[in-house]
């Protein structure tokens, strides 16, 4: 065989691959369904239980707040005289003094834990949104996760830097507080909602990154999320206005 | 631009609630996920446009459910290659004259010129948009997910053994081309 002559044929079956392999604008089965039956297909029409997130999520931060069984549970929940004195030493601890007795520092610590939080959970929020089906449904959900996730990943790391300092600043109000249990579960439970999230449905994200609606657990994941989070907020807001 | 139009309207929406019922708007749907990608490349192969390729797609797929072909037809990929095909080739004899695609607009580097710049591919693409459209048109098809002869030939509605012969002679010119650019400028 002549190799010249091989080399066309690779160079012409290699422009002929690429000459046809066009992709269309995102989102061409949605614009073809909504022309052609006249409506948004079942599948991606807003889905009329969505109403019920912000209702439940409410609900649930008011349970925290009012519910004293709940706040009870928690302040029992603990040996006072481990961790209760491993608190006090930390707090007499002369880094927990500066803390406290620096009015700006502390000042630039709850300011930034309070934006680094706006930060991570806004878009926290909306990849949850995503997987819920509710918004930015017209995206991957790696295109959505692709945009949102470093920027929730940089605020956490913020939030857990700066809430450190917040809790060496005052461990023995925090410890005592029943609001700061709750937060601090409410927290480990959100962690193991991402890890059954990303070690199980994400990893076969493939299959359902473009469809509508997204599987039971994604959905699950993603209304988990919002509560979690939500709940994490008033349980961190109660204990600030609490604190004795 | 052919008769279908765009969007429907609500006379054309009446008209297919006759017809609808949930199973069949579920295998549509189930056939719009599967086989748009499909559709668009084939009628991008005969118009090298995209917003004209995603156009035919509407049509082609607004047709089918306009039919009862979605209860009948035997070869589903058969049956949309041809109707996409032949929408394309109708919009494109309406268009290509005043408007020959935009994708191919003078403004891209000639063959020599992309040889010389060693980008072989896009030389091979001008090589291939210059072939004449008997010769043109069926090789396009032939790149477009694996299309086989037969299906080229179903699509195109001319003979297996005429599809057989013009991709033969295609890919022919190209090499006769190709060596003649590499003549002038080695990769």
């Amino acid at each position: 065989m002549n190799p010249a002559r091989n080399r066309l044929d690779q160079l012409i079956d290699e422009g002929l691959a690429s000459y046809a392999n066009a992709a269309p604008r995102w989102g061409l089965e949605t614009r073809v369904l909504r022309n052609v039956l006249g409506k948004d297909s079942a599948a991606y029409r807003f889905p009329r239980w969505a109403w019920a997130i912000p209702a439940l999520v409410i609900g649930f931060a008011l349970g925290i707040a009012v519910a004293p069984p709940i706040r009870t549970m928690f302040s029992a929940a603990l040996n006072p005289s481990l961790i209760g004195e491993w608190c006090a030493r930390l707090e007499a601890s002369s880094l927990s003094t500066r803390i406290r007795e620096s009015e700006l520092f502390w000042w630039y610590i709850e300011g930034g834990h309070l934006m680094a939080l706006a930060v991570m959970l806004g878009p926290a929020l909306m990849l949850d949104l995503r997987l819920i089906g509710v918004l930015w449904t017209g995206d991957p959900v790696s295109k959505v996760e692709k945009r949102f996730l470093p920027i929730t990943i940089t605020g956490f790391g913020v939030v857990v830097a700066t809430g450190l300092l917040l809790f060496i600043s005052e461990p023995v109000k925090c410890y005592e507080s029943p609001y700061f249990r709750i937060k601090m579960c409410l927290i480990l439970i959100a962690g193991l909602n991402a890890l059954v999230f990303h070690s199980t449905i994400d990893r076969r994200r493939d299959e359902w990154n473009t469809t509508l609606p997204t599987p039971r657990s994604a959905r699950v994941a993603g209304v988990l999320g919002l509560l979690i989070w939500t709940a994490v907020i008033f349980a961190g807001r109660y204990m600030a206005y609490t604190f004795s | 631009m052919s008769g279908i139009p765009k969007t429907i309207s609500l006379a054309d929406s009446l008209l297919s609630r006759r017809k609808e019922s949930p199973e069949r708007d579920a295998r549509f749907t189930d056939l719009v996920h599967r086989r748009s990608l499909f559709v668009f490349r084939v009628a991008y192969a005969a118009l090298r446009n995209k917003s004209d390729a995603e156009e035919v797609v509407q049509e082609t797929f607004l047709k089918l459910y306009r039919s009862d072909a979605i209860e009948r037809m035997q070869d589903e990929r058969a049956f949309l290659a041809r109707t996409a095909w032949r929408l394309a080739i109708d919009r494109r004899s309406k268009t290509v004259i005043v408007m020959p695609s935009e994708d191919l607009a003078a403004s891209g580097p000639s063959p020599e010129d992309a040889a010389i710049a060693e980008d072989w591919n896009t030389a091979i693409h001008r090589l291939i948009d210059a072939l004449p459209d008997h010769l043109r048109l069926p090789l396009a098809l032939s790149t477009v997910n694996e299309m086989t002869s037969r299906e080229i030939a179903q699509a195109m509605g001319i003979a297996e053994g005429t599809v057989r012969t013009r991709l033969m002679r295609a890919r022919q010119i190209l090499k006769e081309k190709l060596e003649t650019l590499k003549g002038g400028s080695a990769p």
